[in-house]
């Protein structure tokens, strides 16, 4: 393999208002080389992709592409410099055609007028040459996802691309679809393209990569070569040392079943899912991103439309409609992105925490500002959240700080179950401490927790048990004091790997 | 699922023609050769012709993802301006009323760019302002022309064939070229398709959202022009309901107000199928009053398929 | 990965034109403006501050103040209403064509009312179902209420046989406050309390931001939005009443240009067009902002033409503020 050096980066740190995303990182990429990129969430991938593509620009450390140093200020220039990206949420104009999608705003010109033509064999020698096998006249709007994507690969691909980048490139892919674009990734790397390949899927990189750079916490950790490394050396490399786990000594003896899901299906995205939770119990549910963990806390809060299956909560079957009707049953949802889904960031503390509870609130009929004051008070103490005062709007509120008024808002309304997704993304090391102890707390007092968390460390110092979610199906159901990260990761990445040819 | 799109897009493409052949064939059947001859027919390809410029312009506007509500207006001040200045010759007449379009077509464009203003609201207020200025323009009264050579353009025929329609046709082949053939006008098409995809691949966003508002506008400027030569005068009622039409006709066409589609010659049909649709129930002596209200059921219908339909398409594909 | 570089923070101006300096101009525009017409008014014209001419700038106003009323929750539910120019004709003439059918006043108006929600009703089940968009929804049925008003009069002006009926738009409560007054700052009240005291009235706000969040929240969104669009055409219909008693008969064309005021009302009382702010009592100061405007441009014989110009160039300015200072922040 030619061993010339696409890309060189080193030294690279980067700093966004107070947090160090990445310190001293180093990347290297050969011609011809297919580079794994791994970390945990946070650990600076992303942040070391965007500085390639040129969203952003490091505070410091040297970057090189074919041995010169490059200063890459915007998208553009990272096209120019040979750098191309394929993003994870791929956008295709619906109504042109897939010639048309590829040149969009390069078309080729004879006489003043498009030469289309000239286009479609274009597009068609483009796609023979990656080994996609597309119609050029299909519209945009006919593809599937795996087909849009390979249509923005060809897109992107041009002349001059030296290295190209996939974003969880196979998150929305079937097996066959992914073994089709794995074909095609070979394919440019016979031609001396560099690709880096971020995934979460671990199986895949065994598959498809030649070597791997493991970050984490915005460190560089490793990189080897994928021959000289093993599933589990890269899972202990991911996730450091094992965390001693804080067995809960304090929880009370497990009560009734509150509630009691059997065989819950949703379209293309949960299959037969049942589980059984305690009231006093915290359950942990772990998975890969996009397994579908969200998913199944949106359906049982009535936000996602359940196929098939039941729900039981204190022994009643309930059918979930909507989120009013789970709310009244006594279930709240922590939603995993506070700034979009559980916060109206223009409005003030009390708005966002009394929001659920407004009917509650009342005296004659009418919401009384006292009852108001006193609910928030009382929750922003409980939470310890430090503010200004109750008109305060929450976007002048740290993240830690934000989270806590959501799970305020959430604990207003008393639930029996609390559906709690990622509760401390994006929060400080101390909010997360309390946030930990208010949820063990909770269910010291009988609550029923279900927490969807990335980070295992998390889960393990929460939970009594812990459910793991592969694709849609549950395939593990754990107690936390007999497993650990390294295990949890790779019962989340799948049945153990599955030997499928690396040819 | 994937069935039901493909019939609904079938449908979607060969409405235009299927509706104009409906219409027609309706009227005629209803109406027999009161409908169905030269004369009437000649009719209504004059006011086709003189409805088609505003209706293209209006198509180009939705199709980069926009709406410009101002087109009515725009018409009847243009009308006004050719017939007021007509003193001063008709080529500067009809200039200053063209360059009137243009200077709206750029306010607008600033407007919802740079502005930011979302585009129904941005429209709606110059709506306001120009038919305002029609109104102090013209002293709210019918103004007459001077020239009668004026009415050449719109009421003359080279052979049995409406002046009005030639230019038409020549207007429909420019904007059809432009928008198949040219780099420009498949950049509007991108902004309204997809406007994060278009800026990736380096499409110039600015240009090609504030365009579509300067030809509208322009256009409109034609499509007065034309109707004020038509009787050498002009009015200020003209164009009142020109705007919920020309998008109804657009959307026929195959346009969305969502954006991304639409054709130059399926909104052509769209007007076409409109303008019979207004003579053939003048002919059949409908009460004005239930002709608005008809064409109102038309536009709300056609509105809320576009909704439906299309937006259940997109989203569809969006969830995947 | 998002396009905007993470880079790109405002920099805070000094000055008047800091954003923070701009939001209170924004939130206290109209009751500045109102303080500085009304001073224009008393130098301009020595009729401005009369009795007489008072009164007719209360009369104009408590019209398009019922109708704002109802635009108002509307636009905080982020939705419009297009159509209330046409109901403002159409209920007063169901009114004043049962009246005269021999149906007493009082059912007559009841009638009127109902035909005022059933409007509202069919915008709000359009624009719910399909999710299309309400202004163009609202233009259109508003088009047909156009052609349905046209063919019942005929394009011509009914009149009210009964003679007590023209009390409701002329007379006076206990001798004092003219009944439309009392009808409009009532209306106001109620629906300000109803917007800060009721839960039906903080969803409005939530959901013009966020419809997720007010989903997610257990609110019926759907339900709500159909909600407001009911108000909406009953406001309509009482501004109706008024404006029919008051002038003993009423035509097709009486509400013209009024949805336009209406949103220009709203907007000129610190309701911002992309929904989640604003409130009743402040649509009260922008009504009165623009009654004093078209009074103060009457006085100065200002003709109706220029007028609809003078209005549409601050309609556009007015949106344009709202829309920069909404980007700031």
């Amino acid at each position: 393999m030619n061993s010339e050096k696409l890309l060189e980066m080193e030294g690279i740190s980067k700093r966004f208002s107070g947090i160090q995303a990445l310190s001293n990182a180093k990347f290297e990429l050969l011609k011809g080389e297919i580079h794994a990129l791994m970390g945990a969430n946070g650990a600076g991938k992303s942040t070391l992709i965007k500085i390639l593509c040129g969203v952003h620009q490091s505070d410091s450390g040297t970057f090189k592409i074919s041995g010169q140093q490059v200063l890459i200020r915007n998208p553009f220039e990272a096209q120019k410099h040979g750098i191309a990206y394929v993003p994870q949420e791929i956008a295709v104009q619906p109504y042109m055609t897939v010639a048309e999608n590829i040149f969009l705003g390069r078309h080729p010109i004879k006489n003043h007028l498009i030469d289309f033509k000239s286009m479609e064999d274009l597009s068609r020698e483009i796609l023979a040459d990656l080994g996609i096998n597309i119609e050029v006249d299909k519209l945009g709007i006919d593809l599937s996802i795996a087909e849009k994507q390979l249509i923005t690969i060809a897109k992107v691909i041009s002349g001059n691309s030296k290295v190209l980048i996939f974003d969880e490139a196979t998150s929305a892919l079937t097996m066959s679809d992914t073994e089709k674009l794995f074909r095609i990734i070979r394919r440019l790397k016979a031609k001396g393209i560099g690709v880096i390949y971020v995934t979460h899927r671990m199986e895949e990189i065994f598959q498809i990569c030649d070597r791997v750079t493991v970050f984490k916490d915005g460190e560089f950790v490793i990189d080897s070569q994928i021959d000289d490394i093993d599933l589990k050396q890269l899972i202990k490399f991911m996730i450091g040392k094992d965390v001693s786990t804080e067995i809960r000594t304090d929880r009370s003896a497990l009560n009734t079943e509150i509630l009691a899901i059997e065989n819950l299906n949703v379209d293309g995205i949960l299959k037969d899912i049942s589980l059984t939770l305690h009231s006093g119990e915290i359950l942990g549910l772990a998975g890969l991103v996009g397994s579908g963990r969200t998913e199944l806390l949106r359906a049982i809060f009535g936000d996602l439309k359940i196929s098939q299956g039941s729900i039981v909560v204190d022994g009643k079957l309930i059918s979930i409609g909507s989120c009013k009707i789970a709310i009244d049953e006594g279930i709240g949802l922590v939603p995993e992105d506070r700034k979009s889904q559980g916060l109206i960031l223009n409005f003030s503390l009390r708005s966002n925490i009394c929001m659920a509870v407004l009917g509650r609130l009342k005296k004659f009929g009418f919401i009384s500002t006292k009852q108001e004051n006193s609910v928030t008070q009382d929750l922003l103490n409980k939470l310890n959240v430090r503010h200004n005062s109750f008109n305060q709007k929450v976007n002048t509120l740290s993240g830690g700080n934000q989270q806590r008024v959501v799970l305020g808002k959430w604990l207003a309304t008393r639930p029996k179950i609390l559906l709690v997704d990622e509760p401390t993304r994006g929060v400080d090391v101390s909010a997360k401490a309390e946030i930990h102890k208010v949820l063990k707390e909770l269910a010291k007092n009988g609550m029923g927790i279900i927490v969807v968390s990335s980070e295992l460390s998390e889960l393990l110092q929460i939970t009594e048990r812990i459910l793991v979610i592969c694709r849609g199906q549950l395939v593990a159901n754990v107690e936390t004091q007999t497993t650990n990260t390294q295990e949890l990761m790779e019962l989340s990445t799948g049945e153990k790997l599955t030997h499928m040819d690396k040819s | 699922m994937n069935s039901i799109l493909l019939l609904t897009r079938l449908f979607l493409k060969k409405t235009p023609l299927f509706l104009f052949f409906l219409t027609i064939t309706f009227f005629t059947l209803m109406l027999g050769s009161s409908f169905f001859n030269l004369l009437t027919l000649t009719n209504i390809s004059r006011q086709i012709s003189i409805d088609t410029p505003i209706v293209i312009g209006q198509a180009i506007v939705l199709i980069s993802g926009g709406i410009d509500i101002s087109v009515g207006s725009v018409m009847a001040m243009s009308a006004a301006i050719v017939i007021g200045t007509q003193s001063l010759g008709i080529f500067l007449s009809i200039f200053l009323a063209l360059a009137f379009g243009v200077f709206i077509g750029c306010i607008n464009g600033l407007l919802v760019t740079k502005g930011k203003i979302v585009p129904f609201i941005a429209t709606l207020g110059t709506m306001s302002v120009v038919r305002g200025l029609v109104l102090v323009y013209t002293d709210q009264k019918a103004i007459m022309g001077v020239l009668p050579s004026f009415e050449i353009i719109g009421g003359g025929t080279i052979g049995f064939i409406p002046i009005p329609f030639l230019i038409a046709l020549i207007i429909l082949m420019i904007f059809h070229g432009l928008l198949t053939k040219m780099k420009i006008g498949r950049n509007f098409f991108a902004v309204g398709g997809d406007l994060d995809n278009a800026f990736l691949a380096g499409v110039p966003i600015f240009r090609s959202r504030f365009l579509p508002y300067v030809i509208s506008s322009t256009l409109a400027s034609i499509s007065g022009i034309l109707l004020a030569s038509r009787l050498n005068s002009a009015n200020p009622q003209i164009g009142l309901d020109t705007a919920l039409a020309s998008i109804a006709a657009a959307i026929i066409g195959g346009a969305s107000l969502l954006g991304g589609r639409g054709s130059i010659f399926g909104a052509f049909l769209g007007v076409a199928t409109l303008g019979i649709l207004s003579t053939g129930m003048n002919l059949l002596g409908i009460t004005t009053y239930l002709q608005i209200g008809i064409k109102s059921l038309v536009f709300i219908s056609v509105v809320i398929i576009d909704a439906v339909i299309v937006k259940r398409a997109r989203s569809a594909i969006k969830k995947e | 990965m998002t396009i905007n570089s993470e880079n790109a923070f405002n920099k805070t101006k000094i000055g008047l034109f800091s954003p923070r300096s701009l939001k209170i101009i924004r939130e206290q525009t109209a009751l500045i403006l109102l303080i500085f017409l009304i001073f224009v008014g008393s130098q301009v014209s020595d009729v401005f501050l009369t009795g007489q001419n008072l009164l007719n700038i209360i009369w104009a106003v408590s019209v398009l103040g019922i109708v704002s009323l109802g635009q108002c929750i509307l636009i905080i539910a982020c939705r419009f209403d297009m159509s209330v120019a046409y109901s403002l004709g159409l209920c007063g003439i169901v009114m004043v064509v049962f009246q005269n059918l021999g149906i007493p006043w009082t059912i007559s108006v009841l009638i009127g009312i109902c035909t005022g929600f059933f409007i509202g009703a069919i915008n709000g089940i359009i624009c719910v179902k399909t999710g299309a968009n309400p202004f163009l929804v609202t233009l259109g049925t508003g088009t047909l209420i156009y052609a349905a008003s046209l063919t019942i009069t005929k394009s011509k002006t009914v009149y009210t046989p009964f003679e007590a009926f023209t009390e409701i738009g002329r007379g006076k409560l206990f001798g004092v406050v003219h009944y439309s007054v009392a009808i409009f700052i009532l209306l106001a009240i109620v629906l300000e309390i109803m917007l800060r005291f009721t839960k039906f009235g903080r969803s409005l706000y939530v959901i013009g931001l966020n419809e997720k969040v007010g989903k997610l929240s257990g609110f019926s969104v759907n339900k709500i939005i159909f909600a407001a669009f009911l108000i909406c055409g009953f406001t309509a219909s009482i501004a109706s009443l008024i404006v029919t008693s008051r002038n003993g008969s009423t035509v097709a064309n009486v509400g013209l240009g009024l949805e336009f005021e209406s949103i220009i009302a709203v907007v000129l009382g610190g309701t911002s067009l992309f929904g989640g702010s604003g409130g009743a009592l402040r649509t009260v100061v922008g009504v009165l902002v623009l009654g004093v405007l078209n009074n103060l441009l009457i006085l100065m014989n200002v003709q109706t033409e220029v007028q609809q110009i003078v209005k549409g160039s601050i309609f556009l300015l007015i949106v344009w503020l709202d829309t920069s200072l909404r980007s700031k922040s």
